[in-house]
């Protein structure tokens, strides 16, 4: 059992940092989530090894690990101010510009409609799987992406960007 | 497909793509500073983070914890105009570039391969300070900006107001090899000073 639980965290540990990632925008939170994950999984290693999917397992610790830190107080901190930046002359690239937008937009949805869109667009799976993962029915799962695409269009930083697509 | 699926599924691939290895031994010393931080906010330390009107062009953070709120040590200025890498010492001003050591190393970007390459930076990084464009950031607040000089690298540094909620750790973990290589530059300085020019 160890060799083959010691093969997959190797194989998956990136995947489920990147996935982590995407989920929290923080390196260290995403280590922390997959470092959970991966405990949980080698506690129940042979069971998930003779389903063949321990991958799935993971994930779904991970976002259900998310949602429950975010209950705690650590992540009650909230926006209450706006900087004042100081007035600068530079040009971006506007792709650069967009994405780091896009991506503080995702980064502000709700953790399920963030989950659902990284599960959607990054690691590809169907609505099915995805229901799976967030243990919830594949109609909430389209009921998710659409309000997390909504969102994306209609919010104050993307909404010019979403706006310029055909 | 819509433009905005494909521009999610590339900002979502250019995002994971930033993740590599940590340092284990790092990354355990992270948690643990993390978990001390989220005991003096259970303590009763409150953190407001301070989201620029301006995204994407940067992110603050003021805390109103005591420990936050110190004067940091040193300023380092870094101009567009000026070199960054200066061949010579400037009169009057020597930088003491304090680092954090014990920060965790994380590449910060391979978007941007050299200080001088930076176009402005404003990094904040356990009291150390670097000015861009010879502005300060605001009082009290926190932001990082970094881009190489066509802009590109911003979206790799300024990131969402989760990854400053363990009081900016992962903001100094991106920021170390920042100051890594601007510690040659200090370098630079203290040889000069010590020639006395």
């Amino acid at each position: 059992m160890g060799a083959e639980f010691d093969e997959w965290a190797v194989a998956r540990g990136p995947a489920l940092i990147r996935f982590g990632y995407l989920l929290t925008g923080d390196r260290q939170l995403a280590q922390d989530l997959s470092q959970e994950a991966l405990t949980r999984v080698h506690r129940r290693w042979r069971r998930l090894a003779d389903e063949g999917n321990p991958d799935a397992y993971a994930r779904k610790i991970m976002v259900n690990q998310l949602t429950s830190w975010r209950r705690r107080r650590s992540f009650s901190e909230r926006v209450t101010d706006t900087a004042e930046l100081p007035t600068t002359t530079i040009e971006f690239d506007q792709t650069a510009i967009d994405r780091q937008a896009l991506w503080v937009t995702i980064q502000s949805l709700p953790t399920r409609q963030r989950a659902v869109v990284v599960l959607h667009f990054y690691e590809d799976l169907d609505d099915d799987a995805i229901a799976r993962i967030l243990g919830c029915a594949a109609s909430t799962v389209r009921v998710h992406l659409r309000r997390a695409l909504a969102a994306l269009r209609t919010h104050p930083v993307t909404r010019d960007f979403a706006g310029r697509t055909p | 497909m819509t433009d905005l699926d494909t521009m999610i599924r590339d900002c979502l691939q250019e995002r994971a793509e930033t993740v590599e290895y940590a340092d284990p031994v790092a990354g355990a010393r992270e948690r643990s500073r993390r978990k001390v931080r989220r005991q003096q906010i259970a303590a009763g330390a409150t953190t407001t983070l301070v989201v620029a009107a301006g995204v994407p062009l940067g992110l603050a953070l003021a805390s109103h914890h005591p420990a936050r709120h110190r004067q940091p040590a040193v300023v380092v200025q870094a101009s567009p105009t000026q070199s960054p890498q200066p061949p010579s010492c400037p009169s009057g001003r020597v930088p003491n570039l304090t680092v954090d050591e014990s920060a965790a190393p994380q590449p910060l970007s391979n978007l941007i391969h050299d200080v001088a390459d930076a176009r402005i930076y404003f990094v904040v990084a356990n009291g150390v300070v670097f000015h861009a464009n010879g502005q300060a950031p605001p009082a009290r607040s926190y932001l990082l900006i970094v881009t190489n000089r066509s802009g590109a690298g911003a979206q790799d540094i300024v990131t969402s107001p989760d990854a400053f909620t363990a009081g900016g750790k992962s903001l100094r973990d991106r920021a170390h090899d920042y100051v890594e290589k601007l510690k040659g530059w200090n370098a630079t300085f203290a040889g000069c000073q010590a020639k006395g020019s």
